[in-house]
């Protein structure tokens, strides 16, 4: 099988002057091109570290990463860029930037040394706001957006870097159910129509078993990875809130909660 | 689809025919009013009504106005360098201390005799003297906080060991100011006062040269600034290497600002008022068009503090540094007051 991203006994977490803080270990993967994969697991438990990790962004503690079999060391910061785009959960700083120039930010790796987009960085920020159907947006400054809108650009930004991987760290955090449901579909018609392999982290546990190819379940077991048709059939979906509160319904495959215990 | 260059050419246009029409200005107002067509005719070398008033504006006048235009530029596009870097929308050039590391160093020379049992008197009243020791302690400071960026990973500490180093030289002008006598205190005052007057063609030049080089190498940063403008984790995700921006950003700042303290004094409130007068104006966060736009309009104010400074029509000049300060000051007020977010 050939993987756009893979991992071998990677440990992720980490170094203080204490020594390491490893957070889960011994974590290995293969996943081909275009899945959606669900990162589900409490609050605290690693999701994003593990984002942030086999993004690059965050250094590993041991094992390995590699990109299109490749380790993922042997990349430059650049050439990163052009293989792995991110959707983070940080609050931007304040700026005048509009909706446009930030999803054209998404085009710095392609463009010249001082950023100047040619004809076809622009067809393909058409595209990205098309998909997202921000259109009517497009002039305003990002911070006169709602949280749903601003999420929508900022996933229309990931689209314009035109990278096989997007790595979304709780894109639904702060949007109600229909801009949830609505986030969701979108990434996975990226992921088919686009033939893009999408990584998503969401406390979204229903939607993420629905539409996700694959699932990274953290749980206080330590991490699960399997496609999503077995691992709603396993032990381990009722450990992952490890909660009387919580119970798993295998039948509808959905996290239900206990009202009186 | 959208091309945000285009929309701004008829305010550009503007601004530089205001500045050339400032520069006019300010040549014709002074101690002696020379109307706006002499100071053109003596600019020419046409005939003018008075011989002395080619001297006036070619000895005197043009190289001040120049300087004016060249200090300006400096420290706006110098704060603007600093606010994006940092965040923060009341950085400007003077929070890495390297002003006052260039007021340590004058401080030393003038002060310092009395401590160290050496005199450097006849050095000490020189503005050449006094520009070789500003750059010295300038230059040290911005040594000490390279060394310090070296080490810290996080960008916001060098900010606080920039604004330390600066409490630091301060508290130590303080001591030297403490044990001096006060016809050197008054002296060393005259030089924080700030003067744009002082230069001469070879100053103006080595000014010049400084504003063009980081001018160059600021257009190499348009990219990785307007990347940062989404935080340091997108920039590096959009493949910025981090460390080398902050470099070169901290580096063209601290240059701008050394040479200008240097030999104009430690000029306040400039590089910290125009990106903010300048973004209210573009209302852009676009580096490739907020460099520019903020480099005229810092000459284009200093021009005008420099015009108010001369007391049109009297023989007083007041300090520059008041000036510069007198205008800042309720322009950030206001702008706070009004409650208009202060992005950058």
């Amino acid at each position: 099988m050939k993987s756009v991203i893979s991992a071998h006994k990677l440990a992720i977490g980490y170094t203080s002057k204490q020594g390491e803080n490893v957070i889960s270990k011994d974590i290995t993967f293969e996943i081909p091109k275009g899945e959606l994969i669900g990162v589900i697991g409490k609050n605290g438990i690693g999701k994003s570290t593990f984002l942030r990790t086999i993004s690059g962004i965050q250094p590993k503690l041991n094992g390995a990463i590699a990109l299109n079999n490749k380790p993922l060391e042997s990349f430059s910061t650049k050439e990163l860029a052009r293989h792995i785009g991110v959707v983070l959960t940080e609050r931007l700083p304040e700026s005048n930037l509009t909706v446009y120039e930030l999803i054209s930010l998404g085009r710095h790796p392609y463009t010249n040394w001082i950023g100047k987009l040619s004809k076809q960085d622009n067809e393909i920020i058409k595209k990205a706001i098309q998909h997202t159907q921000i259109e009517h947006l497009i002039q305003k400054k990002y911070f006169e957006l709602s949280d749903g809108q601003l999420q929508k650009v900022l996933i229309a930004r990931a689209i314009a870097q035109d990278t096989d991987i997007i790595i979304l760290d709780e894109p639904t955090a702060h949007l109600d159910v229909h801009h949830t449901a609505e986030t969701f579909n979108m990434l996975k018609t990226l992921s088919t129509t686009f033939d893009k392999t999408i990584f998503v982290s969401t406390h979204e546990v229903n939607l993420a078993l629905e539409l996700s190819d694959t699932i990274f379940a953290f749980s206080s077991k330590g991490l699960t990875i399997d496609k999503t048709s077995k691992i709603v059939n396993s032990e381990i979906m009722n450990d992952l809130f490890d909660s009387d509160l919580i119970s798993f319904d295998s039948v509808n495959k959905q996290f239900k909660i206990s009202k009186n215990v | 689809m959208i091309n945000p260059e285009h929309s701004y050419r008829k305010t550009f246009i503007g601004l530089t025919l205001a500045l050339i029409l400032l520069t006019f200005v300010n040549l014709s107002l002074g101690s002696v009013h020379i109307p706006v067509d002499q100071v053109f005719n003596a600019l020419f070398g046409n005939d003018v009504e008075k011989e002395s008033w080619i001297a006036i504006v070619q000895n005197y006048r043009l190289p001040k106005a120049i300087t004016a235009i060249l200090v300006g530029f400096g420290l706006s596009i110098s704060g603007l360098l600093m606010q994006t870097l940092f965040r923060n929308p009341l950085a400007g050039p003077f929070v890495l201390g390297i002003s006052s590391g260039a007021s340590l160093g004058v401080a030393t020379l003038i002060l310092g005799s009395t401590i160290f049992g050496f005199s450097l008197g006849s050095y000490s009243a020189t503005t050449f003297g006094q520009s070789i020791a500003a750059s010295l302690g300038a230059f040290l400071v911005l040594l000490a906080v390279l060394l310090a960026a070296r080490k810290v990973r996080n960008t916001m500490s060098i900010l606080i060991i920039g604004l330390m180093f600066g409490s630091f030289t301060s508290a130590i002008i303080s001591v030297l100011a403490y044990f001096s006598s006060a016809s050197q205190l008054q002296q060393y005052m005259f030089w924080s006062f700030g003067s744009l007057g002082n230069l001469g063609w070879m100053e103006i030049g080595i000014l010049g040269g400084i504003a063009i080089i980081s001018m160059i190498l600021t257009l190499f940063i348009v990219k990785p600034l307007n990347s940062l403008l989404l935080g340091e984790n997108y920039a590096k995700s959009l493949g910025i290497n981090l460390k080398q921006t902050r470099y070169l950003v901290l580096i063209i700042a601290s240059l701008l600002t050394g040479v200008i303290t240097a030999f104009s004094g430690p000029i306040a409130f400039i590089g910290l008022a125009v990106p903010h007068l300048t973004k209210l104006l573009f209302s852009t966060s676009n580096h490739k068009i907020l460099l520019p736009a903020v480099g005229i309009s810092g000459s284009i104010i200093m021009l005008i503090c420099d015009s108010i400074a001369q007391l049109p029509a009297s023989e007083y000049t007041l300090p520059i540094n008041a000036i510069t300060s007198l205008f800042g000051a309720p322009i950030i007020i206001w702008l706070l007051v009004r409650k208009r977010q202060l992005t950058y």
